[in-house]
């Protein structure tokens, strides 16, 4: 069989069939139309940060975080906590960069101090909890192969399971996780269950996302509540959203190490 | 005694049924392990266990293996550099499955099928290795979730990932956080990632090391010829001995090719204990078949008959597989003091069998008829082998009342032991005598002869009569200079100090202690009972206060808590300006910058403010949590409300140990306020702990034996008056086992604590026999010097044999590879014959003054028959 025969074989086939490939759009596809409900030009949050370990213990912090993408669809984020009055202030600047290594300025009030953080790395625990800095970067199409491997429903909402591996050499060299697995809504377009895998293949972490809701004022849908678990250790990271809002148009300097400082 | 006529009519049905008792008790005997760590000696609801437990739980710490590397002419060469890098990444590498987990994994797969058995294909098709440890925890976290599944399928599995990451962290200059700041800003990063090929980057690396106090002592020793590896178990160590045995043997092999010129020793605490379990094993493999060939050969001396030999040899180890397959069934461990019951028992149990053929071979040289003999031996013995075992069951037993689980094991199941070879001597031994040719008649052989022997000890008795005086006052010098002698005792225990061997471990452990702070770890817990207590400078000053303490002590050679994290990264994040090297105060002054207007410009003008020091360490702590260190987890619990301070000692020797404790004590007392809590933990506080409990325990069961065997002696002879007497040379035993272990320097320790027990249990046996055998005497008419010198030459000639067979068995024990077990050996030996002698020179002397009444006082059972006063 001739290449251009089975072509026109494949094409047959596609007709016949064609109600079939309108249900089972590829993994890429998937991946585009949740790439194109997450994309905000910024976003800021209020949340609650809930960091507990296996062993009961707990702490709780309260912060805000506002996030901007640019048209590479690398993310600048601040983070500033509220809560616990001895952290209060304390801010964390992270700007993702495609040609190095990300930027991370943090601040802390007490000293009056912004200080860069050098050989920062996307493995790095998001101040402490079960995220790491990777996990809140925005999805890169580009860098990852996406495989759609089934469909099944989580907490009653029908999502799409996707496979996702970094083809990126650079992004292979940084990335703490071998592949990922990740329930894309069906309705909502959101990633609403996540497992990682680490080097060698173990599943390492869970992340669950609930309380799905539209964002007042827009067509975006947002989770109000999520989880990260080490499945290992059994440490569990939750965030409790308060309040989304977006496209404020928050201007790129306010992602500066003068804001930074200047903000709290 | 209808029993023993039973016995002879079905000899074959009752050895038949001892077999299999034995074949009952010998299956159980296979689940007996060895087990040797201190919290296998304290009891599991100690305070001090519970909080060590605790500690453990909260800090998430587990058991720590150090790799010493050390390089005379310095480690800061790239050669040695190499090394520690290279065993670094090699021991993340350790894993010990072994080819039966690949076969157990592959039959679980046929078992379970479907997708278990694809996953499993996967996980086993290049054998277990450490690319499969990801899987397995796959597998696992499956098997867990699968409600239907056998739990023996996911405890393989969580044993397995164990052998695939038996080690949760290892730290070395290679491999730890380092913060530090530069021009570049905040880094957190190990010292070392490449190995520096050029002078200055040596040099660099040396200053890196040194510039961070917490390196120093731990990682690098202060003379820059050692570097450390802390490999940390990722299970706790008494759950899983058999797997760390096995990390241990890899860890050593991976060192193995890396020696020279560098030497590389293993040590910690698990590594003593690997060391003592097979150092024991050793030990019972050698002393438990020398101890039966040596008592065969005796009895072969004294009898002169096969059977003589065969019949007492198998009464005890009848009894030894029956209380073995009994700790089976409880679950107990053999530890190290438990580990000589074998020979102990050996020892002790032959005596019943020797008494046995020996009144045996009398009987058969009277009557020459087999039945008439067996059953004369019964009734004649039955008594005095059940009296005896009941006294030395009771010495044994009252160890049960101490807190050491170990000494508790040891005194229970020798009780058991006796008791068995007391059953199977009551059995086995007649049915044995049933059925067995009878031996060949040389008569006259066996007959009492009066042999130099016994002329010997009737002169004893008759010179400890006449001259009773003199032994009064001797005993009484005695007991008083016993007294004194026993207030000089000292105790105190050490765990690398047991070793007789010039073992590798000492050297390791030398090695550590010279180089490093040591390899005693003491966990001193401060509970603010406060969330975020920690954070208050005022705590933390007093826990760095503790600290430089607890240094100044010399023995100290390391210490860490938050309080050294806080100080470290106030220094860094002041521009690494020295005078920051230090914690922040309540309050501290900072230059804040301000953008002012000033002549229609804006510029930085910078002011001091005051800031809270509480803030400063918050915010210093959420910044190493951000950095992704899990070292704080080992020092802080979750909600910082206690702090875990780690100090090394450079001695595992009991009392520098309490003192190193006694000095926090004092500390905490009047620098931390009563609002805090501080307890202690770790292998050091246990050892302590052990230490009290071991002195308090003895002299609590040597109450109790005394006790137990007076009371057993005054139901036996249903007088007060006898039991009184009988324990008199018991009491004079345990008083001069104090002063010998005082006057040769030895220390009160796990072993030599037994001797008084041990000494106690068998000795009391001589009284009962000395004192049975005068009684009936007396009441058999002779006046009291006839009697004693009929005692002396009969009983007493049964007590000088018996007391030198305890002796030679006990002097086995020289042989050993521990200190405590040879010490315990010849104070048993040289006790045992004190025993004897002051049974047959006290008792002698006592009947002289009292001429001993022939009738009980309490009991009106038995006729009385008044014995005329003659002196």
């Amino acid at each position: 069989m001739n290449i251009p025969n089975r072509i026109s074989n494949l094409a047959l086939l596609g007709l016949l069939t064609g109600s079939l490939w309108a249900q089972q759009p590829t993994g890429r596809e998937i991946m585009e139309r949740y790439k194109a409900q997450d994309r905000t030009q910024d976003l800021s949050a209020e949340q609650t940060m809930t960091l507990t370990n296996s062993r009961g213990g707990e702490r709780e912090r309260r912060l805000t975080y506002v996030t901007r993408t640019d048209a590479d669809g690398n993310r600048r984020m601040l983070v500033r906590f509220l809560a616990p009055a001895d952290v209060a202030r304390t801010g964390f600047l992270s700007i993702e960069r495609s040609d190095r290594d990300d930027d991370r300025w943090l601040y802390l009030p007490a000293l009056r101090k912004t200080r860069r953080i050098a050989g920062s790395d996307k493995t790095d625990k998001f101040v402490g909890s079960e995220f790491t800095y990777e996990d809140l970067d925005s999805e890169k199409l580009d860098l990852h192969e996406y495989t759609l491997i089934g469909s099944e429903t989580v907490d009653g909402v029908d999502a799409w399971v996707i496979e996702a591996v970094a083809t990126d050499p650079e992004r292979l060299e940084e990335t703490g996780y071998s592949k990922r697995e990740l329930w894309i809504s069906k309705v909502h377009y959101l990633v609403i269950q996540a497992k990682y895998y680490d080097g060698s293949g173990g599943y390492v972490k869970l992340f669950r996302a609930t309380d799905i809701r539209q964002i007042p004022n827009s067509e975006k849908w947002r989770a109000y509540h999520m989880t990260m678990e080490d499945v290992r250790k059994g440490n569990k990271t939750t965030l409790q959203v308060l309040e989304y809002e977006i496209d404020q148009g928050i201007p790129d300097r306010y992602f500066s190490e003068r804001y930074l400082k200047r903000g709290g | 005694m209808r029993f023993f006529e039973i016995v002879l009519k079905y000899p074959k049905t009752v050895i038949g049924v001892v077999l299999l008792v034995t074949l009952f008790f010998g299956w159980h005997m296979r689940k007996v392990e060895l087990n040797n760590s201190i919290e296998e000696l304290l009891p599991e609801d100690h305070p001090s266990v519970l909080q060590d437990k605790e500690l453990k739980h909260v800090f998430n710490s587990r058991e720590m293996i150090l790799i010493g590397v050390v390089s005379d002419d310095g480690i800061f060469n790239p050669t040695t550099l190499r090394k520690v890098k290279e065993l670094t990444e090699l021991a993340w590498q350790v894993t010990v499955t072994e080819p039966s987990d690949v076969r157990e994994l592959e039959r679980w797969g046929e078992e379970l099928g479907g997708r278990y058995q694809q996953n499993i294909r996967n996980v086993v098709s290049d054998g277990l290795t450490v690319t499969d440890r990801g899987p397995v925890n796959n597998l696992l976290i499956e098997a867990k979730s699968d409600a239907g599944l056998e739990p023996r399928f996911v405890s393989f599995l969580e044993v397995l990932q164990l052998k695939l990451s038996p080690l949760s962290d290892v730290i070395s200059l290679a491999e730890v956080d380092n913060i530090t700041s530069s021009e570049f800003g905040l880094n957190v990063e190990p010292p070392m990632e490449a190995v520096p090929q050029t002078d200055e980057g040596l040099t660099q690396l040396a200053a890196t090391m040194f510039s961070n106090e917490m390196f120093v002592n731990l990682l690098v020793s202060p003379d820059s010829t050692g570097a450390l590896i802390l490999a940390e178990l990722s299970f706790y160590y008494d759950d899983h001995l058999d797997i760390a045995e096995q990390v241990f043997a890899q860890l050593e092999a991976l060192a193995g090719p890396y020696r020279g010129p560098e030497k590389i020793q293993l040590a910690g605490v698990p590594m003593v204990n690997v060391y003592t379990t097979s150092y024991m094993s050793g030990d019972m493999a050698k002393l438990t078949p020398l101890v039966i060939v040596l008592v065969m050969v005796v009895m072969y001396l004294s009898f002169r008959m096969l059977k003589g030999v065969f019949i007492p040899l198998s009464v005890v180890l009848v009894a030894l597989v029956w209380t073995l397959g009994v700790m089976g069934l409880l679950g107990r461990p053999i530890t190290l003091i438990v580990a000589f019951m074998p020979v102990m028992l050996i020892a002790i149990g032959i005596a019943d069998g020797i008494h046995l053929i020996t009144e045996y071979k009398l009987l058969w040289a009277k009557y020459h008829d087999r039945h008439r003999a067996v059953i004369g031996t019964m009734h004649a013995l039955a008594r005095p082998v059940i009296l005896t075992s009941l006294t030395t069951m009771a010495g044994f037993a009252a160890l049960a009342t101490s807190s050491l689980q170990s000494i508790k094991d040891f005194g229970i199941f020798t009780s058991v032991g006796v008791f068995a070879a007391m059953v199977v001597s009551l059995t086995l031994v007649p049915a044995a005598l049933g059925l067995m040719k009878p031996p060949k008649a040389r008569a006259g052989t066996v007959a009492d002869q009066r042999t130099r022997l016994t002329l010997g000890l009737e002169l004893l008795g008759n010179f400890a009569i006449n001259r009773r005086r003199w032994v009064y006052v001797g005993t009484l010098a005695l007991a008083l200079l016993s007294g004194l002698a026993m207030t000089r005792i000292e105790v105190g225990s050490t765990m690398v100090g047991l070793f007789k061997q010039d073992s590798e471990i000492t050297h390791a452990s030398d090695m550590i202690k010279d180089k490093f702070g040591g390899i005693e770890v003491m966990n001193i817990v401060v509970d603010t009972k406060i969330k975020d207590g920690l954070k208050d400078p005022e705590v933390l000053e007093s826990i760095a206060a503790l600290q430089d303490t607890l240094e100044s002590l010399g023995i100290v050679g390391y210490t860490v808590s938050l309080a050294d994290y806080v100080k470290r990264t106030n220094l860094v994040m002041n521009g690494n300006d020295p005078s920051f090297n230090r914690l922040p105060r309540g309050t501290e002054v900072v230059m804040e910058t301000e953008w002012v207007e000033q002549g229609g410009r804006e510029v930085e003008v910078e002011r001091p403010i005051e800031v809270s020091g509480r803030d400063l360490i918050g915010q210093y702590v959420l910044l190493y949590e951000n950095a992704g260190g899990d070292d704080l987890e080992k020092l802080a619990d979750f909600d910082y409300s206690k702090a875990n301070i780690v100090v090394m000692i450079r001695e595992d020797y009991t009392p520098i140990l309490k003192n190193v404790m006694q000095t926090a004590q004092a500390f905490t007392t009047v620098h931390f306020g009563t609002d805090i809590d501080v307890t202690y933990a770790g292998c050091s506080t246990l050892c302590v702990v052990a230490d009290d409990l071991l002195i308090s325990g003895q002299l609590k069961s040597l109450g109790a034996a005394f006790v137990a065997v007076l009371i057993l002696l005054t139901l036996i002879f249903r007088s007060v008056r006898y039991g009184l007497v009988g324990l008199l040379p018991m009491v004079l035993t345990v008083l001069l086992v104090f002063m010998l272990l005082s006057t040769s320097g030895l220390r009160l320790d796990a072993g030599s604590a037994l001797v008084a027990s041990i000494v106690l249990g068998i000795g009391v046996d001589y009284s009962v026999h000395f004192l049975s055998r005068y009684r009936s005497l007396r009441r058999a008419g002779l006046d009291f010097r006839d009697a004693v010198r009929e005692a002396m030459a009969t009983t007493g000639r049964a007590i000088v044999f018996n007391s030198l067979a305890v002796a030679i068995g006990f002097l086995v024990l020289l042989l050993s590879s521990f200190w405590p077990v040879i010490h315990m050996g010849w104070l048993v030996a040289v006790n045992m014959i004190f025993s004897a002698i002051l049974a047959m020179v006290l008792l002698p002397a006592v009947m002289g003054s009292w001429k001993g009444e022939a009738e009980p006082v309490a009991a009106q059972l038995e006729p009385r028959i008044d014995v005329p006063v003659t002196a």
